[in-house]
């Protein structure tokens, strides 16, 4: 009968030693890792297309030229968010007495939004405000944002540029003076408010 | 880049201009454009800096420039003005803006103005802010802002090459203790017009101290008692005292006379706003849209005046048909 206890007490601890070093397994076998933050930037710079060369009509003439992709990263990890705003100086020849054309001349069509990591989860940014966007009114507008938690990975801005119909268009009033203009177009990302 | 050039002539070099134009076809591929190459950071925190310093005192903070190139770059940074966008948001104003600061950028000092930033590296750049003894209470509104000079153009010829900027900015608040007042204003509304078309433009005012997280509203506008058009207005960040002119896009072609705005702003934390009154769109201002739009506007009353000739016409329609059938029955 002792004998019997001893086998049965002896296999009871084998079997709870052999469920010991399991649990104590799971416990140091933890596995961590340390993610430290990018940065946020501007992966892809806006750009676009010349405008053809154009003769005047005597008439309110509208043109178009094709906008290129551009793109954000935010690799921060800090979902806190950012703002990106464009602003294009009035259309000048940049003459000692300028001939200029009118500002609110130049409008951009908002883009398409997608994920350049497909597997990327994160709520996308949003467009800002009626699309599309006058950019010359001398004030930079808000074109998009990621609010909090929202806008990590990057992010492409995607141009459809449609043959008839491209995404930046230049209305040229039917007085307008013929020369050559020029404008800049300055797009800030921000991190801010 | 992009050119924008226009000659004196005919319609005919139009004409060929289009004929010689890209294939068409539904859509076209852009490739993204090249990366910036760098970016900038707020040390010590996750997004920007929210300083707090009482007049007289002196603050003090880091910027990190952080390369994403595989080649050196120098980069410029300055201190500009926060101004509200058009849409709210906050502007650091445009690349080359010879407009003098008149904001809060004054109180910033950076160590650097020019970084040479090597592949790969990072370099922190101190920066002071001092707080006038002069300063007012409440939430003032600055950034750090880094670019590159951007590219000149290829040659001297005939044509100038249009520049592109890429700016990253870092926002820096300095709230100086004191009450806080949050309040915006309407400071005037009209008809504007744009090559683009008429919009109903409001003069709007952060008249406060604070800054504005969201602003929602709408507004309608009537002529004779009859709705044009209804809009939802929504305004992201305000920056307090600055101002912007948030336009609301015109349905059609502004027809001469009176409009009634009927319309209400509702500010984040600020006492309600009302849009209620009026606006013109004068003779005058006709030619200036047909100039501006090469549309036509209509003159004197618009609408009334096309349902009168409509009415007219329908009576006169109405006459004829009538005589017509009485001389039918006379030969009947």
């Amino acid at each position: 009968m002792k004998t019997i206890r001893h086998v049965l007490g002896i296999g009871a601890i084998a079997v709870i030693a052999g469920m010991i070093p399991s649990t104590a397994l799971a416990a140091t076998d933890t596995t961590s890792v340390t993610l430290t933050g990018g940065t946020l930037s501007i992966s892809a710079a806006p750009l676009a297309d010349n405008f053809a060369a154009t003769a005047l009509t005597g008439a309110t003439q509208t043109l178009t030229t094709n906008f290129n992709d551009w793109r954000i990263n935010d690799a921060t990890g800090s979902g806190a968010g950012w703002n990106v705003t464009m602003s294009a100086s009035q259309f000048s020849d940049g003459a000692t007495t300028p001939k200029t054309l009118p500002t609110s001349s130049l409008k951009l069509k908002a883009p398409l939004v997608t994920a350049v990591d497909l597997l990327n989860l994160a709520t996308a940014p949003v467009a800002q405000g009626a699309a599309p966007w006058t950019i010359d009114t001398g004030t930079a507008v808000k074109v998009f944002s990621a609010a909090a938690n929202t806008g990590q990975g990057e992010w492409n801005m995607n141009h459809v540029n449609l043959s008839t119909d491209k995404d930046l268009v230049l209305t040229v009033p039917a007085n307008a003076s013929a020369a050559t203009y020029t404008s800049t177009i300055t797009t800030t990302l921000t991190s801010g408010p | 880049m992009r050119t924008r050039v226009l000659t004196g002539g005919g319609a005919l070099l139009g004409a060929a201009a289009v004929a010689l134009g890209p294939p068409a076809s539904d859509a076209t591929a852009q490739a993204p454009g090249k990366p910036l190459g760098f970016a900038l950071k707020a040390v010590g925190s996750p997004s920007f800096f929210k300083l707090e310093g009482k007049p007289g005192e002196t603050l003090r903070a880091r910027v990190r420039l952080q390369s994403t190139s595989r080649r050196d770059r120098t980069v410029l940074l300055t201190g500009a003005d926060a101004r509200t966008a058009a849409a709210g948001g906050l502007d650091f104003g445009q690349y080359g803006e010879t407009r003098r600061s008149r904001g809060t950028s004054r109180w910033l000092e950076l160590s650097r103005s020019r970084v040479r930033l090597p592949a790969g590296g990072v370099v922190d750049v101190p920066f002071s802010v001092r707080v006038p003894t002069s300063a007012r209470s409440g939430e003032h509104f600055a950034g750090v802002v880094a670019f590159q000079r951007p590219p000149q153009a290829k040659d001297g010829g005939p044509k100038f090459q249009l520049r592109f900027v890429s700016r990253v900015a870092v926002t820096v608040q300095v709230t100086v203790p004191g009450p806080r007042r949050p309040a915006l204003e309407l400071k005037d509304k009209r008809v504007a017009i744009a090559p683009t078309g008429a919009s109903l433009a409001l003069d709007l005012r952060n008249s406060g101290n604070t800054l504005i997280p969201k602003t929602t509203g709408r507004v309608t506008v009537r002529q004779k008692g009859r709705d044009l058009f209804n809009r939802s207005v929504q305004i992201d960040a305000f920056v307090p005292d600055t101002g912007v002119t948030y336009t609301v896009p015109w349905k059609g072609v502004p027809v001469e006379g009176e409009y009634e705005v009927e319309g209400f702003l509702e500010p984040q934390g600020a006492a309600p706003v009302s849009l209620d009154g009026t606006v013109k769109f004068g003779r005058e201002r006709i030619r200036e849209f047909e100039q501006e739009t090469g549309r036509p506007a209509i003159e004197g009353g618009g609408p009334p005046i096309a349902l009168i000739a409509g009415l007219a016409a329908a009576v006169v329609a109405l006459a004829l048909l009538a005589i017509a059938y009485v001389r039918l029955r006379r030969r009947l």
